[in-house]
């Protein structure tokens, strides 16, 4: 009896040990391969077309995890952003992707401490600690200023047209542009727009009273405004765009847009997550290389290149 | 031998642990929490666009006063039945509460209906209606629209008010026949709205004892470039004599009215459409567009949104809501002419 | 330290060889289990992996197959509707005063699904017809454009471009639209002259990007579609690929063969498949990394785990059974045995189990013990019995007469108050009773034997009124040997009735007893009468019956006793000589009192 109960014991053991070990082994090993599982990504302003990005996140995403997308609405501060960041990570994300809202405001608030769960794309905290995902602003603004140099009139009047002095992506734009025209000849002004209808009225005198030749748009909510602006105004202007949305891509078709200079905002969102979820995907994290952007006019958008950048999708 | 018997046992009882073990875990789920599914025929139509955003902002505002975290999830179908079929399948399988639906081909609801009621996901069709009796099928199918018999009727009417002064004739009866040559261009073949108003509006003008003859009939796919484009190719044929214009929708008789410009015709005739669109009420406010049909986009939102909202928790409808035959919430259109049209001017966004 | 080595392997060895069947059985079942499910477990699961392997090729190929074919029906489509524009409708008219619209419109509606448009555009890229719609874009040369180029330069074939954004009409929202042109050269008829002219008829891509999404939403892997260069038409993550970010070995897939191949791409095997799109020359490819291609891992593991585990249960199971039923009563019955070894014969500890055979060794051996020790107890009864009778017999040749005779003098010397004579006589006696029956012992020493013969003659010699004359003479070295009781006295008793009772001469009767060649010689001498030969003959062979006067032991009683028990030639010897006298000899062996006692002990 007792070499029965004995071996009955034993072989209770042995399965429950079996089992433990197989279920430990099988946690483990789905774990090995299972990652990241929430990621949420806060973009600024609900004005700006964010569907590139977004798609480009998705994508990259893949099934791997979720994304959570919030759209901060238009006039938040840097204070709500970072509520809005906090909250996504009391809500279960293990990793915030960050469009700021205020570069230096959300500097402030966040400090150092965050490097680990969160990131930005297209508009970083000018923070050397977070990784971001933008394209080499200051090289569009150079490459802008230089095509503007090349395309118009030595004597041009050219005025850029800033909207948001509070995004370090922008102000790098702004950066560029200023340091090849600022060197020429051309008389270059920088206006300062406030994309609220009740302003235009002033604005439309502003045009007259100067009568621009040029106007250089360094963000795409500023296009719709600036390209009305221009066309009440009796003198064309040629209107430089640095955008990513069809609108901007239907204007350049229209030719109310000379230039577009159109960043890569798919490979912006691509990169970002797919960053997040390896570490090493990307040698030296040198996304100021990786992440290109088109310059394009009328005449180059229906070629292939081009096409397949400024049309990405099938409808 | 009894002892190898248990024995045996409780090698199978262990056997099924193992393998209850190895099947999966299961996931939680949240309540308190609202998900909203809504898929749209064709992301390019600003009238159904402007009831997708107002079911939106409405779901929302109704989630956050009564603290239901509601989300709403928006797809376009691009046309295809068969996207949106998938989708529909997609919003079922990630257990979304209730569906709102702009139904890319009307006649084809079948497979979508079997879905929500295997899932027991309620829907509500809008803007494009399905047959009666695919929508009986399932008591938790409703429709959101607007009558299109009715807009059929307040196109004649509008064109019946034209007409009904000596003036007005005059104006508008190029040929002196006392014959109304008219040219219908059509929304989208088999489509309910089309159908009606096509039929009713000639019906009732003629009701009115106008006598009317039809130098064409093309279908514009509610398209401002198409209908221009067979404008034009009727126009070939019938240079000046076109006295009215009857489109099925704004868009429409946007179209026609360019191909008019374009060609360059002596006398514009009637042109009436139906919707409400701001560039239609400035060319009505111009002159150029006798009237139209206001098709209340955000009233057809709100309430989608209210229904939307308490299927998917389960509650009954709030009372401003009359469901016709347990199925049919309308939105009455109204008539807009050069009488009223600056009131409306006020409020379009679209 | 090496001696205890030594012991424990001894105790295992011990224990080996204690435990021996068992252990073989044990070892040889596990063994046997775990090599036969181990090799059936692996030709299974290799032989599983083989086959979803190949099963997820196979059914790779055939999803490729049926994109492949729905890619082909569409394109068929296409050319149909190309084809039928241009025979059916082109061909039959004049354009000088006819015009193209409805019947293009008529086609459009028919296909508004799959098309975007229909284009008819002359030589020099003006433009005759299109539906729906039909306002050009303002500033776009059609000449430029490719479907263009390819229609002229070939103008016997039908050209496919690769995907690109519709470049023609007007549009007054942001739309746009990607589109696979289908254009070929034309014969436009004005005024009955033929004029060059280009059909064109735009694809909706999204409908191949739609086909292409069904199939890489299920499954593992994913399929792309390419031209004959290896540029990518559509890829599910093409943007990715376009935005530079990620690549793929679209140029590398194009010089492939239509069929199936393992390729290494960026670190990773994958199964490719590619199947050509005839009239195109486009290929459809297939890639599912090799790792995937063996679907369920989850549930081989759960099997493999189940096997495992009822493997083991049915080694432990089998094990106990096997031990049950086989080596435990084997076991048991060895045991049983060795108890039987140790000189148990009781039958009753015989194990009884286990299998058929075994009951039947077990039955077996209980029989047998039982024999055996029916047969031992047997003997040994045998041998009481033997013994117990021959006592008994013997010893109740004790004649009642002598003592009935012997009392009646005692009575009489004591009415003739001749006490002292009548003590003597009931003393004599009594020693005489008490040698008789010696404690039941069959051997007493010689001496005892003499003074219960001296007793006897003593009192015969009362009896007799001192008829005759005794006299002993026996070694002193002898005395403390042994003899059978109850020997000299018969004797004596015989030499006085039937020696010297009836001699008229003083009868004497000599009792000598000495050693020689390692024997004991006893002799009983009378001159009496003598014995008849013919009655010596007889009287060590035949049971003589009492004569009613002595003890009634006879001779024969006498040699017989001393034949039983010292075996031999001992026993006694007669020689008589009529009128002259009989010497009886008893031939005995020499043992002393001492070695006779030893020799008790031992047994």
């Amino acid at each position: 009896m007792n070499k029965y109960t004995r071996t009955i014991i034993l072989s209770l053991v042995f399965v429950a040990a079996v089992i433990l070990l197989e279920n430990f082994l099988f946690r483990f090993l789905n774990n090995r391969e299972e990652k990241l599982s929430n990621i949420s990504m806060i973009l600024f302003d609900e004005g700006k077309n964010w569907d590139d990005v977004k798609a480009g996140a998705t994508q990259a995403a893949d099934d791997g995890c979720d994304i959570n997308y919030v759209i901060m609405p238009t006039g938040s501060s840097a204070k709500d952003q970072f509520d809005a960041i906090n909250d996504e990570i009391e809500r279960g994300a293990d990793h915030v992707i960050v469009a700021a809202v205020d570069s230096y405001g959300l500097r402030d608030e966040l400090g150092d401490k965050y490097s680990s769960n969160v990131s930005f794309v297209a508009n970083g905290i000018d923070n050397d600690k977070y990784i971001t995902v933008e394209p080499d602003n200051y090289l569009i603004g150079i490459n802008v200023g230089n095509l503007v140099l090349e395309e118009e009139k030595y004597d041009s009047k050219v005025v850029i047209i800033d909207n948001g002095a509070d995004k370090e992506f922008l102000l790098d734009r702004i950066k560029g542009a200023r340091e090849v025209l600022g060197e020429s000849g051309i008389q270059l002004e920088i206006w300062d727009i406030d994309l609220n209808e009740t302003e235009m009225d002033s604005y439309t005198e502003k045009i007259d009273k100067y009568q621009p030749d040029v106007f250089i748009v360094l963000n795409e909510e500023a296009i719709s405004t600036t390209i009305e602006m221009a066309d009440e105004s009796d003198k064309p202007a040629n209107i430089y765009a640095i955008a990513n949305s069809d609108e901007a891509v239907y204007y350049l078709d229209n030719k109310k847009i000379k230039y577009l200079i159109y960043p890569d905002e798919f490979g912006m969102g691509y990169a970002a997550v797919k960053r997040v979820l390896d570490k090493n995907a990307y040698v030296n994290d040198d996304f100021k290389r990786l992440i290109t952007y088109k310059v394009v006019n009328r005449d180059d958008m229906y070629t292939s290149g081009y096409e397949k950048v400024l049309f990405p999708f099938v409808k | 031998m009894r002892k190898i018997i248990s024995i045996t046992l409780i090698n199978i009882i262990l056997v099924f642990a193992l393998f209850l073990t190895a099947c999966g875990d299961k996931s939680e789920e949240k309540s308190s929490s609202l998900k909203v599914g809504i898929t749209m025929y064709d992301e390019f139509d600003p009238f159904t666009n402007t009831i997708a955003d107002e079911i939106i902002n409405r779901i929302t505002e109704i989630g956050e006063s009564n603290g239901v975290n509601a989300t709403c999830d928006l797809v376009y179908a691009g046309k295809s039945q068969l996207l949106q079929n998938d989708q529909v399948q997609d919003f079922i399988r990630k257990k979304y509460d209730v569906i709102c639906i702009n139904l890319v081909d009307r006649t084809d609801a079948m497979s979508i209906i079997d879905m929500a009621k295997n899932a027991d996901v309620p829907i509500v069709f809008f803007n494009r209606e399905l047959v009666e009796e695919d929508l009986r099928r399932w008591d938790k199918l409703y429709y959101v629209g607007a009558n299109s018999e009715e807009s059929g009727r307040m196109q004649a009417q509008i064109v019946i008010d034209a007409l009904s002064t000596i003036e007005g004739r005059n104006k508008y009866d190029f040929s002196q026949d006392g014959i109304i040559q008219y040219v219908m261009l059509e929304g989208e073949a088999g489509h309910q709205d089309a159908l009606m108003r096509t039929k009713v509006s000639v019906e009732e003008i003629k009701r009115a004892g106008f006598e009317m003859d039809k130098l064409g009939d093309e279908i514009a796919n509610w398209n401002r470039e198409q209908a221009s484009t067979k404008m034009t190719s009727i126009l070939a044929g019938y240079p000046w004599q076109v006295e009215l214009v009857i489109a099925n929708d704004d868009n429409i008789a946007l179209g026609a009215l360019d191909a008019l410009e374009n060609k360059g015709v002596p006398k514009t005739p009637l042109i009436v459409g139906v919707n409400g669109e701001l560039e239609v009420l400035e060319e009505i406010k111009k002159g150029n567009i006798v009237g139209t049909v206001y098709n209340n986009a955000y009233k057809q939102g709100e309430k989608i949104a209210k229904m939307a909202y308490s299927l998917g928790r389960g509650e009954k409808f709030p009372d401003d809501i009359t469901v016709l035959s347990n199925k049919y919430v309308f939105i009455p259109y109204e008539i807009i002419n050069k009488d009223n049209v600056d009131e409306y001017m006020e409020k379009a966004t679209y | 330290m090496k001696n205890k080595l030594n012991a424990f392997l001894n105790r295992i060895s011990e224990g080996y060889k204690q435990r021996s069947i068992q252990l073989i059985i044990s070892i040889s079942f596990t063994a046997l289990a775990i090599i036969s499910m181990a090799f059936m477990e692996i030709m299974t699961y290799s032989s599983y992996l083989n086959n979803s392997r190949e099963t997820a090729v196979e059914s790779n190929k055939q999803i490729l197959d049926q994109v492949s074919w729905n890619l082909n029906t569409y394109i068929r489509n296409m050319m149909r509707i190309s084809d039928t524009m241009y025979y059916n409708v082109i061909k039959d008219k004049d354009l000088t005063y006819d015009t193209l619209d409805k019947e293009m419109s008529l086609l459009y509606e028919a296909n508004k699904d799959n098309l975007i448009s229909i284009a008819c555009v002359s030589q020099d890229g003006a433009l005759i017809a299109a539906s729906p719609v039909a306002t050009r874009k303002a500033g776009v040369d059609f000449k430029k454009q490719k479907w263009f180029s390819d229609a002229e330069e070939k103008i016997e074939n039908l050209h496919f471009s690769t995907p690109h954004v519709q470049n023609m009409f007007e549009s007054s929202n942001y739309r746009y639209y990607w589109v696979v042109s289908l254009s070929r050269s034309v014969e436009l008829t004005y005024f009955g002259k033929i004029r060059q002219g280009i059909l064109l008829v735009d694809m909706n891509f999204s409908a191949i990007e739609q086909m292409f999404d069904k199939v890489n939403e299920q499954g593992t892997g994913y399929v792309y579609l390419i031209d004959s260069n290896g540029e990518i038409i559509y890829h599910p993550n093409q943007k990715a690929i376009y935005s530079g970010l990620e690549t793929e070995n679209n140029l590398v897939a194009a010089s492939y063969d239509d069929g199936d191949y393992i390729e290494t791409y960026r670190g990773q095997e994958r199964s490719v498949i590619v199947k050509t799109v005839g009239y195109t020359g486009w290929k459809i490819v297939s890639v599912v990394p090799v790792n995937e291609l063996a679907v369920n891992h989850r549930q081989i593991r759960f099997i493999t785990v189940l096997i495992f585990t009822i493997t083991i249960f049915l080694i432990l199971f089998g094990n106990m059974f096997i031990s049950t039923v086989v080596t435990d009563p084997i076991i048991k019955l060895e045991n049983s045995l060795a108890y039987l070894e140790s000189g148990s014969m009781d039958p009753d500890n015989i194990y009884l189990g286990g299998t058929h055979e075994i009951r039947h060794l077990g039955r077996t051996i209980k029989a047998m013990v039982r024999q055996m020790r029916k047969l031992m107890d047997d003997m040994v009864k045998e041998q009481e019995e033997k013994t117990k009778s021959e006592l008994d017999a013997l010893q109740s040749q004790i004649n009642p007469h002598f003592l009935y005779n012997t009392l009646d003098s005692v009575v009489w010397m004591v009415e003739s108050e001749r006490y002292q004579e009548a003590i003597s006589m009931v003393t004599s006696l009594a020693t005489l009773f008490r040698i008789s029956l010696s404690k039941g012992n069959n051997i007493i020493t010689i001496k005892d034997e003499i003074t219960h013969a001296k007793n006897y003659m003593s009192i015969q010699q009362v009896r007799f009124k001192n008829k005759f004359e005794t006299k002993i003479d026996v070694d002193p070295a002898i005395m403390n040997c042994i003899t059978i009781k109850l020997i000299i006295q018969p004797l004596i008793e015989n030499a006085i009735y039937y020696g010297v009772n009836n001699a008229d001469d003083d009868g004497l009767i000599e009792v000598k007893g000495y050693e020689k060649d390692g024997d004991i010689f006893i002799e009983v001498r009378d001159n009496g009468m003598g014995i008849p030969p013919e009655t010596v003959a007889t009287l060590l062979t035949h049971k003589s019956e009492s004569r009613g006067k002595g003890s009634g032991i006879g001779l024969w009683n006498v040699n017989q006793r001393i034949n039983l028990y010292f075996k031999g030639e001992y026993g006694l010897y007669i020689d008589s000589e009529l009128d002259e006298g009989t010497t009886v000899t008893i031939h005995l062996p020499k043992i002393s009192y001492d070695e006779y006692k030893g020799g008790l002990s031992n047994e």
